[in-house]
């Protein structure tokens, strides 16, 4: 059998699995509750939201971006184990507080959570949007990251509109019909497949064209002196950059809406054992590095048109003769892409309907909620796909840009934990300040100060204008502020 | 929140800063270059791998420390 159709025989197979999955996850549950569908009535179990967590971190971007970050950046990509490992450690502390309170108040969301702290329904549209806005723009390369696959690894018989609306609308019809569920049952599934695949295809790759990973290592150093270190003479990235990029991404992660709000899907214990667990994780990514450490000297730069395609192009290419190999990162790669995307798309229906549009109509009935949700995950899912297919724009650029923004919520979101004089004024003033910033040097301004993530940058106008703007003006009522800061 | 829990919380804070600190310059300074290879990997990265074995048995600490006696909190 040829390559290709074994390669789509199986993807094929992998879909209707996940799909499968998916949908019988929600059997049994009651389709009309928002609390069901957002957050699982509270109820979680471990393994489940371990992989949730986790999957949500194997996405298209440790997928296709860690290895073109490897082979186009050298000791750059050192910064995705680094992020993994970093980002999640917050929530070992965060995590149970915010869930104690969004508990007790019958909290969904992270506008939910800011509105009340501050007492502001335009901070939780603000939130909404800025939410849903990062949430398309992250789905729009996960798509992409799926229709790369599938185009490339059938020769080109799968189209790229095709390939994405393949494997996204399976996505779209079980996190619609089975809530965070759904989502959470085959993250499960999927977790275990790109794991297998990603140290599989990563040692395989490393000793079939390097004999190991010392030789490649000491090859690469030899050829190219500096690649494999930040900030030296040949290497592609100072360590101002390198810092405040590991720095945005670490305490931006845990500020990304879906993992925020799945302190609300289960409880303490279970919170403190996912943490624990997420270093390793981090540990599994140093293999997907290796994929693409393995394509230099292999690979000419010139042959592929973005470095986020070097892995579909290492299998073509380089491996050519296995099909049985084909079918399995394919299949792998599409369950780190549908991994992200399923809960990001979840994430995302539950912010638009309870931040964006419930705060206009808050005497909404609870089916109309739920409703708008599943019209929510189609809508949205349609924008990406559209974006994906008709925009173009590199997978890193896009996700550090969406990052770079998503950051912006660490003052409000801590603020609202820690230090009471934490106002309304203030969170809204250093969110817009922080953005406006942010987009400043990420799209229209050519450097940064001290070569500083744009991120960063923003997040130090953010602080300062937040602490500024909060101490001029009034506070919240102290038992608010108080339940917030010692719950 | 009691007294315990705060001690808890205070140290987790300080160990969480060490981690990041750890990871960016000046410190991984330290760790920036190729040589020695360890376990096949460049220095740097082998850092990366090393603080994260640090930090999965520096979490299981915590953890012990808190949930040590079963059943005691859920």
């Amino acid at each position: 059998m040829s390559n290709w159709l074994l390669a789509l025989l199986s993807m094929l197979a992998y879909l209707v699995f996940a799909f499968v999955v998916g949908l019988l996850a929600g059997r049994n549950r009651s389709f009309w509750s928002v609390s069901e569908y957002a957050v699982a009535d509270r109820g979680l179990g471990l393994i489940v939201i371990w992989f949730m967590m986790g999957g949500t971190v194997f996405s298209a971007f440790s997928f296709m971006g860690g290895p073109g970050m490897a082979f186009s950046q050298g000791a750059a990509a050192f910064f995705v184990p680094a992020y993994v490992a970093l980002g999640i450690l917050p929530w070992y502390v965060m995590g149970p507080k915010v869930g104690r309170i969004g508990a007790r108040k019958n909290f969904f969301t992270m506008g939910d959570f800011l509105g009340d702290r501050y007492q502001s329904r335009l901070l939780t549209v603000i939130v909404g949007v800025i939410s849903v806005l990062a949430f398309i723009q992250y789905l729009t390369l996960q798509i992409k990251g799926m229709a790369y696959i599938f185009n490339i690894l059938t020769d080109g018989l799968i189209p790229y509109w095709l390939g994405a609306l393949l494997a996204y609308g399976i996505v779209i019809a079980y996190v619609a019909t089975s809530g965070v569920r759904g989502a959470a049952w085959s993250d499960v599934l999927q977790g275990v497949l790109m794991l297998t695949v990603a140290w599989t295809v990563g040692y395989y790759l490393v000793y079939t064209l390097h004999g190991g990973p010392s030789d490649m290592f000491t090859s690469i150093n030899e050829s190219r002196p500096g690649f494999l270190t930040i900030g030296q003479e040949g290497s592609m990235m100072s360590p101002m950059a390198y810092s405040t990029v590991l720095v945005i991404s670490g305490l931006g992660f845990m500020m990304w809406p879906h993992l925020f709000t799945k302190s609300y899907t289960t409880t303490e214990k279970r919170i403190k054992l996912t943490t624990l667990a997420f270093p390793i994780f981090g540990l599994f990514m140093v293999p997907v590095l290796f994929i693409g450490f393995s394509a230099i000297g292999v690979v000419s730069p010139d042959a592929v048109g973005s470095p986020d395609q070097i892995l579909p192009h290492l299998i073509t290419y380089v491996l050519g003769a296995n099909g049985w190999v084909y079918g399995l990162i394919g299949a792998g790669a599409l369950a780190a892409a549908m991994s992200s995307s399923d809960a990001i798309t979840h994430g995302a229906s539950v912010s638009l309907g309870r931040d964006v549009i419930l705060p206009w109509k808050p005497d909404m009935t609870e089916r109309t909620q739920v409703w708008i949700m599943r019209l929510g995950v189609i809508a949205i899912g349609t924008a990406a796909y559209a974006l994906a297919i008709f925009g173009a724009t590199g997978i890193i650029a896009l996700l550090l840009g969406a990052y770079g923004a998503i950051a912006q919520f660490v003052p409000s979101v801590y603020g609202a934990l820690i230090w009471r004089r934490a106002t309304k004024s203030g969170a809204i003033a250093g969110l817009v300040a922080g953005i406006g910033v942010n987009y400043y040097y990420q799209i229209i301004a050519d450097s940064t100060p001290l070569d500083m993530n744009a991120g960063f940058v923003g997040l130090l106008c953010n602080i300062a204008v937040f602490l500024v703007v909060s101490l001029l003006t009034s506070q919240v009522p102290r038992a608010l502020a108080d339940e917030y800061k010692n719950a | 929140m009691s007294s315990r829990k705060k001690n808890i919380t205070k140290s987790y804070i300080v160990f969480m800063a060490l981690m990041f600190l750890s990871m960016i310059f000046p410190i991984y300074g330290i760790a920036n270059r190729v040589e020695p290879l360890i376990l096949g990997l460049p220095f740097g990265l082998f850092w990366v791998v090393l603080m994260e074995v640090i930090a999965f048995f520096a979490l299981c600490g915590f953890y012990r420390y808190e949930y040590g006696q079963k059943g005691e909190r859920s």
